[in-house]
């Protein structure tokens, strides 16, 4: 039986996933992040769930954990003092992530895609090991001074700013905003303190297109991304412009750049993940960042490469 | 109910990384648009068929 970690019932993805199983009548079961609170009990030093015999899994595909917000949304309704509503929080998810790495460590053996240990990457590193292999990547630079900005930019020229860890968003009444990659603008330096919160920074990039491949079991679905075409993508694709998207298209990687991506994917013990980067207007493909979990999505309908079918094939061709 | 008080950063911009000067800015309205972007908003989050592009997954069928 495959097991199917999901964040929860909503995830869109899992469910195609499961449509492919269920055509070509493979055994699964779909595990959202809650139920883990609803279905999980541990007797007599055994995990077991009420939906599925935990002794029947072979493989395992871990495509995303419960939500960070779902304790803040179990714990809405009480008004306590910040301090409390974060610890409360905090200790909910603990107890959680007990019971969670239970599973993980009982089905350790078991053929995943991809072990959460695989999951956490740090970009810095990741940069540093995409230049050991030979990847061209941007001229980088993390600072919190802004004399050392300001001498990164007389040597590089313009610069763009990314977070160190994961995009966040911030909801309001009306509004979400974002942190993703900008073009740090001159009113921005204008304005800068001497010192401030240790932020990236990189050169910017010209572009001639975006690629964004995605890699599974030795082979390579990547998309050229025509985001330069439009200034609300420009510097950051995912600046998504909804009423006029972007231009998409299947591309092949050159063989060179497909060598030196899978000496990167051996460094970091990848089996799956998306890589980014740009075909810049001087010819090179420059490596940006890595995201293990995989963003097939995006890929997969666009360029027809049918990557549900995929993952489905090898979730099944690779149980143990 | 999610507390949807506005983002308060201006006191402490200076303490920030830079990339908070630079955040971008999208109205609910505009995320909308794009059924695809599930993660966003929890009315488009449910089995409803007019939410998935192109066909309600097997697996969601009665």
């Amino acid at each position: 039986m495959i097991v199917l970690l999901s964040k929860d019932q909503s995830e869109y993805s899992t469910d195609q996933i499961m449509d492919w199983l269920a055509y070509k009548g493979a055994p699964y079961v779909r595990l959202n992040g809650e139920d883990f609170l609803t279905k999980a009990s541990y007797k007599d030093g055994e995990l077991s769930f009420s939906h599925f015999d935990i002794e029947d899994v072979t493989a395992c595909w871990y495509r995303r954990s419960i939500s960070e917000d779902y304790f803040d949304t179990l714990l809405a309704e009480a008004n306590n003092s910040y301090q409390n509503s974060v610890e409360l929080k905090n200790y909910l998810a603990r107890e959680y992530k007990v019971l969670k790495g239970l599973f993980f460590k009982k089905m350790k053996d078991k053929h995943w895609l991809s072990h959460p240990s695989e999951t956490i990457v740090n970009k810095l590193d990741v940069l540093r090991k995409a230049s050991a292999v030979g990847l061209a990547t941007p001229k980088t630079l993390v600072t919190p001074s802004k004399e050392a900005l300001l001498a990164f930019r007389e040597e590089v020229g313009p610069v763009i700013s990314k977070p160190l860890g994961e995009l966040a968003m911030f909801w309001e009444a009306n509004r979400i905003s974002s942190l993703k990659t900008c073009l740090v603008s001159e009113e921005t330096f204008a304005s800068l303190p001497d010192t401030f919160f240790p932020t990236l920074f990189q050169e910017k990039i010209e572009k001639q297109f975006e690629i964004r491949a995605f890699y599974l079991d030795g082979q390579y679905y990547p998309m050229a991304i025509f985001s330069q075409k439009d200034q609300k993508t420009a510097v950051d694709f995912r600046n998504y412009n909804l009423n006029y998207p972007n231009r998409t298209t299947p591309y092949k990687l050159p063989d060179t750049v497909v060598e030196k991506l899978n000496a990167l994917v051996k460094s970091l013990r990848l089996t799956t993940g998306s890589f980014d980067l740009i075909k810049s207007t001087d010819g090179r493909f420059v490596f940006l960042e890595v995201n293990p979990i995989g963003q097939f999505g995006m890929t997969s309908k666009p360029c027809n490469y049918f990557l549900e079918e995929k993952i489905a094939d090898y979730l099944m061709h690779h149980e143990r | 109910m999610k507390d949807k008080r506005p983002l308060d950063i201006e006191p402490v911009l200076d303490k920030l990384p830079v990339t908070f000067r630079e955040m971008s800015k999208e109205t609910y309205g505009d995320m909308t648009k794009n059924a695809s972007r599930t993660t966003a908003f929890p009315a488009y989050n449910s089995s409803q068929s007019s939410c998935h592009t192109f066909h309600k997954p097997i697996s969601k069928l009665s």
